[in-house]
């Protein structure tokens, strides 16, 4: 007589409730009663109990089994990695080939993200390291100019000192702007960055003030405030406290103050030296009045003060001082930006400041993790190969009784030790590249030996390196079958090879994606380079008229010119690449309402200045007051200005500006 | 003394893998129990139960040999640790104590 069976059903899902181990023994139970009930009443119904019986347990879904086992290895233990280490170490040696190969792949990989990781850090850091970074806002202006939202970070003169003064959420507010002027001490004359600033901007900012007056700061309109470095550059002191700098050959300003060099990693980095903002925006003057906007306004919000809500306060003040002075006021407002969002938070698009360099940043970020996992794919297709020389260890070990697990260790190991010498290596080369890379970069990038952090991320770094790499080819390996790999020649895995086939494509896909990267970012430098920009860039060189020497402008030419070094020279209201005047509201012949919303760049030259920058002249001649004394109205358009006025001839036509 | 608390089921448990030593499987003692206290036994309880008291280590277990209307399957045969032994007796001392304090107040034949 055959047994009757119970359901498969049932069983199967006591296959899910209990633990493996445990199966046998509650099966056994079970089947034992089925039995006894099968032969005394009909087999349905001991069908049915036993399918009962079975969800009864379904209690032990929940509940782990913690039979204390007798005899199992642990897995991890400080002797056996110490082996392993060993023998990994003998493996390499056995093997200096592979070794150099699998080394020198993670290395290149490691050095190449190490830097991008560390430019990524410097750029994070950025223009972020000031103590009251939290508190610290540049204001920027909004308005809509033909239905197009504006947005432009300059900002009135007197806006500051408003600020200050009537928003009690203000605790400071400094004028700012950057500048080149001539300094000169004795014969000594030099070019050099400074800013014009106010006196809380030393507070703001938080600038360490090393000799001479610490108060007073920017208040008398003949002090100045110089860096340690620029002091020891024009004095070869550091105390340069009273001594006196001519600035442009006209004004004289005395040393008030000798200021710590500007933080290296903010926008200050190479301003050596500040002057009173008045000096350029003269109360009273065209310049320092609420229709230019020439400068940055930084303020220093009071503890507890909300953006949003400071934002909301100062909205209108720019709009009611100019309220009958422009137009259409409607729009103007102006709002707080943070500096934590200054370096890499200041994309103006669409009259939105949006991303900016943060795009940048990821995308390295991005290209950094795939260096790297391009290495550890490297190291996987390799340690996969040789898998035959590993397979007769993983045979020997199991069969001595070595758990799947343990292998992994195993191999895991190795791929950490690989991955430790590598990074070893890379810190090395790091260090030899560093200064060339900081050349490419235009930052002072560094390794900071001293520091836990760098050990420790290292460290970690290269622990994620090795278990990328190495956890593939563990497990892989590890789950070699004894029985076949001891018995003779062991052809290796089938299941293991589309895996690396797989792999190999994906490494030499991002290996043909950030080549042809590379070749593209050349090509368009190069490209950027060489095109056609309208002038002779080459033996074309530009230098400020300071002091006096505009007046002299005649002499100097005719020195220049004679001393055979310079074969043209012109007058010009700057370099070509930067035109810093804009004009809007032009009207010609036939232009209509709209024309005026045309915004036109402005350029000054004098004569010679074709012949000077070798742009190409299409009709016509150039202006020439000493030939023609009526050029002083005359005016050289370039084509797209002609085509933007739709003028048929170019010449002999009158414009008329709305401004002076 | 600090004593791992035991259910009633618990103790019922244990004291059939007693009386059914050496012969405590988990069949054999839901057998046992139902007979002795005539209740109807879960086989799912019954090991629940055994497992919690190996847990407490009031139990140990070994495999045992496999039979055919097992399906060929071992049994997992039970033996009381003297932990288990000294649980049991505890229970016993601390009712037998609280009987006698009745008798001796002859609470019962004021019929409570």
């Amino acid at each position: 007589m055959t047994r009757p069976n119970p359901p498969r059903l049932a069983n199967w899902l006591l296959s899910l409730f209990c633990h493996p181990e445990q199966v046998e023994e509650v099966q056994g139970d079970l089947q034992e009663r089925f039995q006894r009930r099968a032969s005394r009443s009909d087999v349905r119904r001991a069908k049915i109990r036993y399918t009962l019986e079975v969800l009864g347990f379904a209690r032990f879904l929940f509940k782990q089994r913690r039979r204390p086992s007798q005899n199992q290895t642990p897995i991890f233990s400080f002797d056996m990695l110490t082996t392993y280490l060993r023998i990994s170490w003998r493996n390499l040696l056995k093997a200096k080939g592979y070794a150099l190969i699998n080394i020198t792949g993670l290395m290149v990989a490691m050095t190449a993200s190490a830097l991008i990781f560390l430019w990524i850090q410097s750029e994070l850091q950025f223009d972020r390291g000031y103590r009251k970074v939290d508190r610290i806002y540049q204001v920027y202006n909004r308005d809509v100019f033909n239905d197009e939202k504006t947005v432009w970070p300059t900002t009135p003169s007197p806006l500051a000192h408003e600020l200050e003064a009537s928003y009690p959420d203000i605790e400071m507010a400094t004028r700012y702007a950057p500048l080149t002027l001539l300094l000169s001490v004795g014969d000594l004359n030099s070019n050099v960055k400074g800013a014009l600033a106010d006196p809380d901007f030393v507070h703001i900012f938080d600038i360490d003030l090393l000799l001479g007056s610490k108060n007073q700061l920017l208040a008398d309109a003949g002090h100045i405030i110089i860096s340690r470095r620029l002091a020891t550059n024009l004095f070869g002191t550091e105390n340069a406290v009273g001594k006196t700098i001519q600035i442009d050959h006209k004004d004289n300003f005395l040393v008030s103050t000798v200021m710590e060099n500007l933080p290296e990693s903010s926008q200050f980095q190479d301003i050596d030296y500040l002057i009173p903002s008045d000096y350029m925006f003269k109360p009273g003057s065209a310049s320092a009045d609420w229709t230019s906007n020439n400068l940055s306004t930084f303020v220093l919000l009071r503890q507890g003060a909300q953006q949003a809500e400071v934002n909301q306060k100062i909205r209108k003040v720019t709009a009611r001082h100019l309220k009958g002075t422009l137009d259409n006021v409607a729009n103007r407002e102006i709002f707080l930006h943070s500096a934590h969002k200054w370096h890499l938070y200041s994309k103006i698009e669409k009259g939105e400041v949006v991303g900016g360099g943060i795009v940048a940043v990821r995308l390295f970020a991005a290209v950094a993790i795939f260096i790297l996992v391009t290495a550890c794919v490297n190291f996987v297709n390799l340690s996969t190969a040789r898998g035959e020389m590993s397979a007769k260890e993983v045979g020997v070990r199991k069969v001595a009784g070595a758990a799947k697990g343990s292998l992994v260790l195993r191999f895991i190991s190795e791929a950490v030790l690989l991955a430790l010498i590598a990074g070893l290596l890379a810190v090395v080369v790091i260090w030899a590249v560093i200064p060339a890379f900081n050349e490419l970069v235009g930052r002072h990038l560094q390794l900071d030996f001293t520091s836990s952090g760098f050990w420790a991320s290292g460290l970690v770094f290269v622990l994620l390196t090795g278990l990328l790499a190495g956890s593939y080819p563990a497990f892989v390996l590890s789950s070699f079958q004894p029985a076949k790999v001891l018995k003779g020649p062991y052809r290796f895995g089938t299941a293991a090879t589309p895996a690396r086939k797989g792999l190999v494509v994906l490494q030499f896909a991002f290996a043909i994606v950030l080549i042809i990267s590379t070749l593209v970012i050349r090509n368009q430098i190069d490209h950027a380079e060489r095109r056609n920009i309208g002038f002779n860039k080459e033996h074309l060189l530009y230098a400020a008229l300071p002091g006096k020497l505009e007046m002299h402008y005649p002499l100097l030419r005719d020195q220049l010119i004679a001393s055979g070094a310079v074969v043209s020279a012109t007058r010009s209201l700057g370099p070509t690449v930067s035109l810093n005047t804009r004009q809007w509201g032009v009207q010609f012949p036939g232009s209509v309402e709209t024309d005026k919303n045309v915004e036109f760049d402005l350029f000054g030259a004098d004569r010679e200045f074709i012949a000077t920058t070798g742009v190409t002249l299409v009709e016509g001649r150039e202006i020439d007051i000493s030939k023609y004394p009526t050029d002083s109205t005359a005016i050289m358009l370039n084509e797209t200005a002609a085509k933007a006025m739709r003028l048929k001839t170019d010449q002999g036509q009158m414009l008329w500006s709305s401004l002076d | 003394m600090k004593r791992n608390y035991l259910g009633e089921f618990e103790e019922l448990v244990l004291l059939t893998v007693t009386i059914l030593h050496p012969g405590a499987y988990g069949a054999a003692i839901a057998d046992e129990m139902q007979a002795q206290t005539g209740r109807s036994v879960s086989i799912s309880a019954v090991h629940a139960a055994l497992q919690r008291l190996e847990e407490k280590g009031m139990l140990r277990s070994a495999f045992g040999e496999a039979t055919q209307e097992r399906g060929g399957r071992r049994k997992r045969l039970f033996t009381v640790t003297t932990l288990g032994g000294q649980a049991l007796e505890s229970i016993r001392d601390m009712r037998s104590k609280l009987w006698e304090s009745i008798f001796s107040k002859g609470l019962l034949v004021q019929g409570i």
